[in-house]
């Protein structure tokens, strides 16, 4: 026993492998040392010679010895093999049950097989073998069994648990010290030894409490194996005796002089840990009811937060969770329903036929009975309730689970028995936390389908502005003694303005500047085709007026009649040096001609109000002839209408100033005056319209264009 | 945000006067689209619009009269636009609708452009 204890302390750190090859090696020497002692044993009695006269006596009984201890380091090794974090319902049944079966096959042993001992040894060749045999088995299962409670006792100890082990081993190796030696105290010592040792081992054994969690099923099962391993041990008490003429008393005292009581003891100390095992689970028998019921509940809410992480669908999500309620309810039937504009969709059942449930809907009464709760709630006698319902007689109890969506009724799930108060409150209880989680799991994932359309909006409008930013140009073509630039400077989205430099027909080069009322997608897509018609029709026009002309016509009518789109174009004419201006309804543009800031607004309607007839009559060009140091800014209304906090709108005035101060160097210098004045107006409002200028300096030398920004 | 109301009520001639005040945009257009809507339904099709307590109009505010003139127009009826505050008529001269919409400086002008209906 000593030997177990130190093994046990020192493996509770070695691996498996480790424990494998003690074991083997373990197994090995005991087998090789019980074939030397039978052979020795046969050796020692041939012709009827007495043992202890034998000179192959010390051998016969070393080899005993190394037997015994081989067994030892075998259980000890084999129980070490598998580490054991807790106690549980596994090694402790195949522990008794291993007990009991080796117990009961030693009884049928001792009691066939023929025995004859002559002086305590054992007569005969075939009864050498016999009582060895059985003298090893006895001893085996004893430390088998015995390794198994030191096991179990040290994976759950308290304070004292490894003392009393110690102690108890010692008791032992005293009482087979005091027995071999064949002293007259070995009696009282023996009595005394196992009173003590019996002691330490109830104190040792005190915690029982793992048996508690065990489901009712396992402690059922349990407390057979006790019963069995009891039974196993009063056998074993049987073979050995009181008096020591037993077959297997004599056998164990021929194998292993003085070793009877000790076993005797052990058997003792294993019956004490297998009757109170007996009672711990014999106590927590009653409340196995609640224990299950907790373990269950536990395990299926924690399930129900796998299934929602893992379902890929609403309805795969409440499929499960109906499985799961009818499981944990214990509900004879169960099902879950939706309630949309198109009215009542059976998603899932459990136990019960589709059509069935379906057939349900049929039955006002009940339905109306499920959709106007608004708590879990209990219906003990479904038939009392409703009378007239046919339902009622088949479900004589119902749980409903209302499901909400976004505080909204989404659904129900319904659980029933066949019986009338078929269900308890702690039904009703864990229904209502199944139906939280669950309307918590429909509110994320309609959330989240929301976030991904968000989500996919957003990445769309980034690409929107990526193309609409392409269509604009990037450099402004190189005219002599004139300088270019423009910006539109997008607003939160994608927006509906527009510029451009076009050629005309006859070689001149031109701006134009353009506004799709509107925003977003609609104004963009317009934007887009505004761009086209624009490149097309300037190729073959005659100036600014009859571009305008050829853009209305091409447009009109295929444009939505809530729409329309202003442009203002101007045509610079290099060899007569002048600007000729149209304008579809498109803001003033202005012109700085030396010191004077006038704004031109030739007459013409929008862009897509009216048809050719109509829109070709109103259309009017201006010709203003230019010098070295003017200035034309174009502009949108998002400048013009540029609000700040407050709300008031910059006035073209405000504009006419910037560009009469302006520094005529360069267009781009131009451009950025006049940005750095509306965002001093708006104060760091956001803007709400797209922004874009375009400037046309006329300078006295040919100076490059430069970007804005 | 923005403030934008509409009311409407019939008067002499058959004349429906829709008044908007505040300022019409896109987030206030769809207000006066249902006013006008609803009278235009309900066969009152001599329309006129008060301007004179509003004082904005955005592109969106101006696509709503669009929507209607040609529908209202082929029902004998038209969308007449009265008593706009200076800003305002700006925006509808620079976009040229004063070339489809027939503008009044007061109610009573508009009312009386309208032909007397033989009943």
């Amino acid at each position: 026993m000593i030997k177990i204890e130190l093994d046990i302390d020192g493996s509770a750190h070695a691996d498996g492998d480790m424990a494998t090859t003690v074991a083997i090696v373990a197994g090995g020497t005991g087998i090789v040392a019980f074939v030397a002692y039978v052979v020795l044993l046969l050796l020692a009695t041939a012709g009827s010679q007495q043992l202890h006269q034998s000179l192959l006596h010390i051998p016969v009984v070393m080899s005993a010895g190394v037997v015994v201890v081989s067994l030892i380091y075998l259980f000890a090794a084999l129980s070490m093999r598998r580490r054991m974090a807790d106690v549980t319902f596994e090694p402790v049944a195949s522990a008794l049950s291993v007990f009991a079966i080796s117990s009961l096959a030693l009884l049928l042993v001792s009691a066939v097989l023929p025995l004859s001992f002559v002086d305590g040894m054992p007569n005969g060749w075939l009864s050498v073998v016999t009582a060895s045999v059985i003298a090893v088995g006895v001893i085996g299962v004893t430390i088998g069994m015995a390794t198994a409670i030191v096991r179990i006792l040290l994976t759950r100890p308290h304070r004292w648990t490894r003392r009393n082990l110690i102690a108890i081993a010692s008791l032992l190796a005293v009482q087979w010290i005091a027995e071999a030696i064949g002293a007259d105290w070995a009696h009282a010592i023996g009595i005394l030894s196992v009173m003590a040792g019996a002691l330490l081992t109830l104190i040792s054994i005190r915690r029982m409490n793992w048996v508690v969690t065990l489901t009712l099923d396992k402690k059922v099962r349990l407390l057979w194996l006790a019963l069995c391993a009891a039974f196993a041990v009063i056998v074993l008490f049987a073979l050995m005796g009181a008096a020591e003429d037993t077959v297997a008393a004599r056998s164990v005292g021929s194998f292993l002089y003085g070793a009877v009581p000790m076993v005797i003891a052990l058997n003792v100390y294993a019956l004490i840990f297998i009757v109170r095992l007996f009672g711990a689970v014999l106590a927590a028998l009653p409340n196995s009811g609640i224990v299950d019921r907790r373990s269950n509940e536990v395990e299926s809410l924690s399930y129900l937060t796998r299934l929602i992480a893992d379902s890929a669908t609403t309805d795969e999500l409440l499929a499960s969770v109906t499985r799961l309620s009818q499981g944990v309810c214990r509900a004879h039937g169960a099902w879950c329903e939706t309630y949309d504009t198109s009215g009542v969709q059976v998603v899932s059942t459990q136990l019960l036929d589709r059509a069935y449930v379906t057939s349900l809907q049929a039955d006002r009464e009940l339905q109306r009975l499920v959709m106007q709760v608004t708590t879990t709630t209990r219906f003990d006698d479904l038939l009392q309730r409703l009378p007239t319902s046919p339902a009622a007689h088949i479900m004589r109890s119902l749980i409903v689970v209302p499901l909400l969506q976004h505080h909204r009724r989404a659904g129900s799930l319904v659980m029933m028995s066949t019986v009338p108060y078929g269900f308890d409150r702690d039904d009703v209880r864990l229904a209502a936390a199944f139906g939280d989680t669950v309307s918590v799991a429909l509110d994320q994932a309609r959330l989240s389908a929301a976030s991904a359309e968000r989500e996919r909006m957003h990445r769309e409008f980034e690409v929107a502005q990526r193309i609409q930013a392409s269509l604009l140009p990037s450099a402004a073509p190189r005219i002599p003694g004139i300088d270019l630039n423009a910006v539109m400077i997008p607003a939160s989205e994608v927006g509906g303005d527009y510029f451009d430099y076009v050629t005309f027909a006859n070689g001149n080069h031109g701006v134009i500047i353009a506004d799709v009322a509107g925003k977003g997608v609609p104004a963009a897509l317009y934007m887009a085709t505004l761009k086209g018609v624009v490149l097309a029709a300037a190729r073959t026009a005659n100036g600014p007026a009859d571009l305008l002309r050829r853009v209305n016509a091409t447009l009109f009518g295929s444009m939505e009649r809530s729409t329309y789109i202003t442009i203002a174009c101007v045509e610079i004419d290099t060899v007569h040096g002048s600007f000729t201006f149209a304008r579809a309804g498109h803001t003033p543009s202005l012109l700085r001609s030396g010191e004077h800031v006038r704004s031109v607004c030739p007459q013409g309607m929008a862009i897509g109000i009216a048809g050719a007839s109509t829109f070709d009559a109103q259309i009017v060009e201006e010709t203003i002839a230019v010098q070295a140091g003017d200035i034309c800014l174009l502009t949108t209304d998002g400048v013009t209408e540029r609000r700040n906090g407050a709300r008031t709108e910059i006035q073209l005035d405000a504009i006419s100033s910037v560009i009469a101060q302006a520094d005529a160097v360069s267009a781009a210098n131009v451009v950025r005056q006049t940005l750095a004045a509306l965002d001093g107006h708006a104060g760091g409002a956001d803007a709400h319209d797209d922004i874009t200028i375009a400037a046309i300096v006329c300078t006295t030398h040919d100076s490059p264009s430069q970007p804005a920004s | 945000m923005s403030t934008f109301t509409v009311s409407t009520r019939h008067a002499e001639r058959h004349t429906t006067i829709v008044s908007v005040a505040g300022q019409l945009d896109a987030h206030t257009a769809s207000d006066l689209e249902q006013a006008i809507q609803t009278q235009v339904l309900a066969n009152n099709v001599r329309l006129v619009i008060d301007f004179a307590q509003l004082d904005y109009i955005s592109s969106a505010g101006l696509g709503v009269f669009m929507v209607f003139i040609e529908q209202v127009r082929s029902m004998g009826g038209d969308i007449k636009l009265a008593a706009m505050q200076p800003k305002v008529h700006m925006v509808f001269d620079l976009l040229g609708f004063h070339v489809l919409f027939d503008m009044y400086p007061t109610v009573d002008a508009a009312i009386g452009a309208f032909p007397e209906i033989a009943l």
